[in-house]
């Protein structure tokens, strides 16, 4: 038997919901020292890209003080397609709970995350076990969103210089690249995104790994006016080196702003919740 | 009287001198023997290490699971498979597995594991991973490999979840109770193992009447490669890839190629250091009968005779320390092959019991062994040599002016 096959297959694992979590922790997690809604700035200043508020809005983009949310996870590989519907709530950037409402075998199986810990309750063995750390830096199952970039809470406004590199023609819009500043510890070197014309939605995002090589490819789209948030309701993320591999990301439904009880951060509420 | 007559005389002239040329053949042979046994045995273990509980002689699999290692990549049918299998002649048993990467938690942290899902019946054989179980493992409990447990502080009859990915994609998830802790010669299992019987393994991860990966054992080890062709070329296996272990492990091929230089390599070392020691003493007692040498010449010897003479007290020396030094050799590993030397053992303080490599444990108790005619190798060399260190002094003997050898 080959270990290191085994322990890589090993150490990759984890369950749906770890990724999931993070994913929608990082990308609903609210950022409580924002108050104007980028969506009413402007981006382009003399023809040209404003890219410090451009960043900045994607940076901020799904962020907000608190959320109730509905969203749909489609994971397909190439022998199988997975959709799984789920209820998230989210306070602040540390706090999410989110609970899957189907397929049937799942329901009810809830996921916590609060700062860096993570449980998950299982309500079919009525046990909530808590995630480890070392998950927090590994793939999950081989699939195209590694916990880093679900764990990790990048910025990049801070963890990244950028450039604009000029229009882009397909799809049409701006290019900016993104360079990994140096004293900077990740999985990728350099980011491309493009931006829409007027620079407000991100329609791609281009990750390179430490060795220069383009990894995966980030897709943003179906913009959706959710209270005022004018904001990508799709993302799918596509590997290269994994063909007939998709992730997607679908927000049904986003109410940001709501009041959310501390109550409902809790181990034993996730218990009650079965 | 003929020259071996007194050549066999010669011998008990100077009793120091033909015990101190005996002690040197005999220790020489003895250390060539005991170290080939040593090395037999070692090479043994790292055979078997590979072999024996986790790989087995020959392996099935879908044809994509080595390359992807998922659950959904499985061979269907295995009961039926399986029969087919077992009716190959010289296959000994077959066992089914499910390998699936798991989160283990006895109380409410998880731990990384892997889920081994195998047959009880077969893994229970000699070379089985549940080889030396004290109580058969029960359906809905599991072990856990030694390390696993103290990582998770697991302790028998505890109950513990296990978490992981269905091969539908779904969650899988369900109790067990902890049978026993294991120590296994699969180091994989030790490190990370939770060890349960195949069903509740296609149970909890959705695959009916599925498995990973078949482990076949051959009644003898050098009929791998006959299995896996006539299995290849069995139809009601369908596109089922069929492997001999020398392709499933080729790294651990080469690992026991390379041991077996080193063994060859000690091997000679040991080997020249012996026919040194011997060349030397031979050598030097033909030298200092120098003296003797020149006063049967004076008495009319011809010189070849005396040349004979030399070379027949070599031949019977060295026929004799060889087989002193056999005596001793096969005493050696006779008197060490049932218990093993445990070579752990002289490691000191902090000792480890064991080395792992590729997953594996090669196993530091050494259970020497030698083949019927090892003794052999040993006895041509040591009479080659035998002969060959006493020629030259002997030809300078032959060679001798009686007078001046006399004063010698």
């Amino acid at each position: 038997m080959k270990r290191h096959k085994l322990q890589v297959a090993v150490i990759s694992t984890s369950i749906f919901f770890f990724s999931v979590v993070f994913l929608v922790g990082n990308t609903l997690g609210g950022n409580s020292a924002k108050t104007d809604n980028p969506t009413k700035q402007s981006f382009i200043e003399n023809g040209e890209p404003n890219l410090d508020a451009i960043i900045k809005y994607i940076d901020d983009m799904y962020r907000s003080k608190s959320s109730i949310s509905r969203l749909k996870l489609i994971v397909t590989k190439p022998r199988n397609k997975r959709t799984l519907t789920m209820k998230t709530w989210t306070k602040g950037e540390e706090k999410v709970l989110v609970i899957i409402e189907a397929p049937p075998r799942e329901k009810g199986t809830a996921t916590l995350k609060i700062e860096r810990n993570l449980w998950n309750y299982l309500p079919r063995i009525r046990r909530t076990i808590r995630i480890p750390p070392s998950m927090m830096l590994t793939s999950w199952m081989g699939s195209d969103f590694t916990n880093d970039d679900l764990v990790h809470e990048a910025s990049f406004q801070k963890d990244y210089d950028y450039s604009l590199v000029g229009r882009s023609a397909d799809p049409n819009g701006w290019l900016i690249e993104l360079k990994a500043k140096p004293d900077i510890v990740g999985l990728w070197k350099k980011l491309e995104v493009i931006v829409s014309e007027d620079g407000r939605v991100p329609l791609l995002a281009r990750y390179y790994d430490r060795k220069g090589r383009l990894a995966r490819t980030l897709y943003y789209s179906d913009v959706k006016n959710f209270d005022g948030h004018i904001i990508p309701s799709k993302l799918a993320l596509i590997p290269e080196d994994k063909k007939g591999h998709k992730t997607e990301l679908i927000y049904e439904d986003i109410d940001f702003d709501v009041p959310v009880p501390d109550l409902t951060f809790s181990l034993s509420n996730l218990e009650r919740k079965k | 009287m003929r020259t071996a007559q007194i050549a066999w005389r010669n011998l008990g002239r100077n009793k120091k001198r033909t015990a101190l040329a005996l002690l040197a053949i005999a220790v020489a042979q003895f250390a060539l023997l005991a170290t080939d046994g040593l090395m037999r045995g070692y090479s043994d273990n790292v055979r078997l290490a590979i072999t024996g509980p986790m790989v087995g002689h020959v392996q099935a699999h879908h044809p994509n699971w080595r390359r992807e290692r998922a659950l959904d990549l499985a061979i269907g049918q295995v009961d039926g498979i399986v029969s087919v299998i077992q009716q190959d002649p010289d296959v000994e048993d077959v066992s089914a597995r499910i390998y699936a990467p798991v989160l283990v938690a006895p109380e409410e942290d998880a731990f990384v594991a892997m889920v081994v899902g195998l047959s009880v019946e077969s893994e229970s054989s000699k070379y089985g991973v549940l080889s030396g179980l004290k109580e058969p493992l029960e359906r809905g409990k599991v072990l856990i490999g030694h390390r696993l447990a103290r990582k998770t502080n697991a302790k028998p009859g505890q109950e513990i979840a296990v978490v992981g990915q269905a091969a539908d994609g779904s969650l899988a998830n369900d109790l067990y109770i902890v049978q026993d802790i294991i120590k296994c010669p699969a180091d994989i299992i030790n490190q990370s193992g939770i060890v349960m019987s195949l069903q509740d393994a296609q149970r909890l991860f959705v695959m009916p009447n599925q498995a990973s990966e078949l482990v076949i054992r051959a009644k003898t080890s050098g009929k791998s490669r006959d299995i896996t062709r006539r299995l290849s070329e069995n139809p009601q296996l369908g596109s089922i890839e069929v492997l001999p272990w020398q392709e499933i492990v080729p790294e651990l091929v080469l690992i026991l190629k390379m041991s077996d230089y080193v063994g060859y390599f000690a091997l000679v070392i040991v080997f020249v250091a012996a026919i040194a020691g011997i060349a030397n003493t031979l050598m030097m007692s033909t030298f200092e009968r120098m003296h003797e040498f020149g006063m049967l010449l004076a008495l009319g010897t011809r010189p070849m005779r005396i040349v004979r003479l030399i070379v027949c007290e070599a031949i019977f020396i060295g026929i004799l320390g060889v087989a002193i030094g056999t005596v001793l050799g096969y005493g050696f590993v006779a008197g060490t092959a049932e218990r093993g030397i445990d070579m752990a053992s002289w490691g000191g303080e902090g000792q480890v019991e064991d080395m792992a490599y590729q997953g594996l444990n090669l196993p530091l108790h050494i259970y020497p062994r030698l083949e019927p005619f090892d003794s052999l190798i040993g006895l041509v060399a040591v009479i080659i040599t035998s002969m060959a260190a006493s020629v030259w002094p002997a030809w300078i003997a032959g060679r001798l002016e009686p007078v001046e050898a006399m004063r010698a």
